[in-house]
């Protein structure tokens, strides 16, 4: 069985209210998902509390789901308009929203740090990997919310153009013209750094 | 292939959209052209490095919180008593009867002001959820109407 028709298996399940096949499907998706918001709005702990609303929508939402549709494109579908949502909800507290994101700001460079740590035991390397983390983090979260999805989808959960098209409503030339976009603005921001 | 054919299918190359033969065309003219080559090298270099960005993992119990908050959810009054169309109407008719509800609490007190303020923000936030389903709608294939494009 591949993973598609699995997770359509399991959704099916959870249809009809079973716990374990839910609990399997948070399993599968939960790195993916958790990933993706984190990389919207760089806070881990609110990456983590999003997606635990992402994956209660998606058992409230179970009976909407057709098998016609591929499970993972209607995943990203609720974790879209979770991050879109979050972001509103940020701009309507304003002065809260500033703190988040020097915080997560701070998160980041602390999660790039460790990786930069783990990665090279050269302290100047580490320092050098460390800093092209937080900017790439920056420059990811600084996009425009249809270009940074795209890029996610595509880059880092292996998804089509056509199915980050399901994902935004759009087009697949639409989507094709936001990666392009969002390419150029990422080479712009992290020009001497790659 | 020329460089404005070329530096035109940056992005398909990339993304491994080019069919064998024009791929095979592609890396050749790159391969011979300087200017080419240093676009290329710069534009994938970028998507490369985007790569290597580290994002959280998931914490131990992940799953296990999540089917506690689920529970809790499921304990909370059910919001799923109305039809979607209804829905709707009830949230319409309630931004518009809490912003008129918000407008005269401001024109009252200050204090009134700011507890109108959180309940419309409130009321906003779960408007908002119900987008969520919307959009779920739109996947199911029920509106026809793609947006051409986005941001
Ligand atoms: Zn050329």
């Amino acid at each position: 069985m591949n993973p598609s028709d699995a997770d359509a298996e399991l959704m099916l399940r959870v249809r009809r209210g079973d716990r374990a096949a839910f609990r399997e499907l948070v399993e599968r998706h939960q790195r993916g998902v958790i990933q993706t918001i984190h990389r919207a709005i760089g806070d881990a702990w609110e990456a983590e509390d999003l997606a635990q609303r992402v994956f209660v929508q998606v058992w409230r939402s179970a009976g909407r789901y057709e098998p016609t549709a591929k499970f993972t494109t209607w995943l990203f579908t609720i974790v879209h308009n979770t991050i879109l949502n979050e972001h509103r909800r940020r701009a309507r507290r304003g002065a809260e929203s500033l703190d988040a994101l020097a915080q997560s700001d701070e998160e980041t460079e602390t999660l790039g740090a460790q990786f930069a740590d783990a990665q090279s035991p050269d302290p100047a390397r580490a320092a050098s990997e460390r800093e092209l983390q937080a900017r790439i983090g920056a420059a990811i979260r600084r996009l425009p919310d249809n270009q940074r999805t795209a890029v996610v989808l595509c880059r880092f959960e292996g998804l089509s153009y056509e199915e980050i098209a399901k994902v935004l409503h759009c087009s697949v030339p639409a989507v094709k013209s936001l990666l392009h976009r969002a390419r150029e603005a990422l080479k712009e921001e992290l020009q001497g750094w790659c | 292939m020329n460089c404005k054919e070329t530096q035109a299918n940056f992005d398909e190359r990339l993304d491994s959209r080019l069919d064998v033969a024009y791929s095979a065309a592609f890396d050749a003219h790159v391969a011979d052209c300087p200017t080419c080559a240093a676009q290329w090298r710069a534009y994938a270099g970028v998507w490369s490095a985007v790569a290597r960005h580290v994002a959280t993992e998931p914490s131990t119990g992940f799953a296990e919180r999540t089917l506690r908050r689920l529970d809790e959810t499921l304990t909370e009054k059910p919001r799923g008593w109305l039809a979607p169309l209804w829905r709707w109407a009830l949230a319409g008719s309630l931004i518009v009867t809490l912003s008129g509800a918000g407008w005269l609490g401001w024109q009252r007190t200050h204090h009134t002001n700011m507890q109108v303020e959180a309940y419309i923000t409130a009321q906003q936030d779960r408007l908002e959820d119900f987008d969520v389903v919307a959009s779920l709608h739109l996947l199911n294939g029920n509106n026809p109407h793609e947006k051409a494009n986005v941001n």
